[in-house]
């Protein structure tokens, strides 16, 4: 009983990474390309305050 | 993919410094190298439960039997000290302290995948020593595992949470974990073709001959 437990726990462990991978996967990229759009901004808008 | 992989060897390894994805405010870089890291410690510890278990069937079984083991545990233990955590420290952010738990045993079933051809060598070809050497190959991984966790959260209290308050749990983790895994192991099937002396579980103690008496 208790093992059959402990393979659904594997199971469920197992979906709920692949899942979380491809969840924060799509967050992390998002948030790489908000720094870099933020790092072009203010470059950009230092470059305008310069001039 | 390559760059948490790398960011976890930062994580588990010497280096001083927490890695940036420690440092960001976000948590996604933290999760996402828990649920990878998760994923490569099953991997590995099925990989390890295939080759010295290689005796016919039971190497086909040990691939989900070891992870199945691990992740037993690991769920046994990880909420109670989660929550001692959580009650003896106000700064400790339980994300940190899974993603130190979770590579930490990392580090452990990479040990053990490590260890594993050498396994099956000695256990194929010494009578003397090849029912000891899978056991000690595990309880190995499980130090490893153990100090790599210590250092872990090690480099957690450079980040604000107290190391009286992180020693509590940490012990506590370590111990159950040992614990749990030891008395699951005496419930599913030998792992290693045949019952050790810890595969019996906690009535190994008072049993100290059983090994000889049970196939």
């Amino acid at each position: 009983m208790i093992l059959a437990f402990g393979f659904i726990a594997l199971g469920v462990v197992v979906v709920v990474c692949v899942l979380a991978i491809r969840r924060f996967s799509r967050s992390v990229e998002e948030e790489e390309a908000d720094r870099i759009l933020r790092a072009e901004y203010d470059k950009y808008s230092q470059n305008i305050g310069e001039s | 993919m390559q760059t948490i992989v790398s960011r976890l060897f930062d994580f588990v390894g010497p280096r001083a410094a927490s890695p940036d994805f420690l440092k960001d405010e976000s948590s996604s870089h933290k999760l996402l190298a828990t649920a990878v890291a998760a994923l490569l410690a099953l991997g590995a510890s099925a990989m390890w439960g295939v080759v010295v278990g290689a005796h016919g069937h039971l190497s086909i079984a040990n691939v989900l039997t070891v992870p199945m083991l691990i992740t037993a545990s690991a769920l046994a233990s990880l909420p109670l000290a989660l929550f001692v955590a959580k009650l003896t420290s106000s700064s400790l952010r339980v994300t940190d302290l899974l993603l130190a738990y979770v590579s930490s045993a990392f580090a452990g079933c990479t040990a053990l995948l490590l260890l594993s051809p050498l396994v099956a060598i000695y256990q194929q070809s010494s009578s003397l020593v090849g029912s000891a050497v899978g056991p000690a190959s595990a309880f190995l991984a499980f130090v490893v595992g153990a100090a790599v966790f210590v250092r872990a959260n090690a480099k957690l209290v450079g980040r604000g949470a107290s190391a009286g308050a992180l020693i509590v749990p940490v012990v506590l983790l370590v111990l159950l974990q040992g614990a749990a895994i030891v008395q699951l192991a005496s419930l599913s099937h030998p792992l290693f073709g045949q019952r050790t002396s810890i595969g019996h579980g906690i009535d190994a103690l008072s049993q100290p001959s059983s090994e000889s008496q049970e196939p």
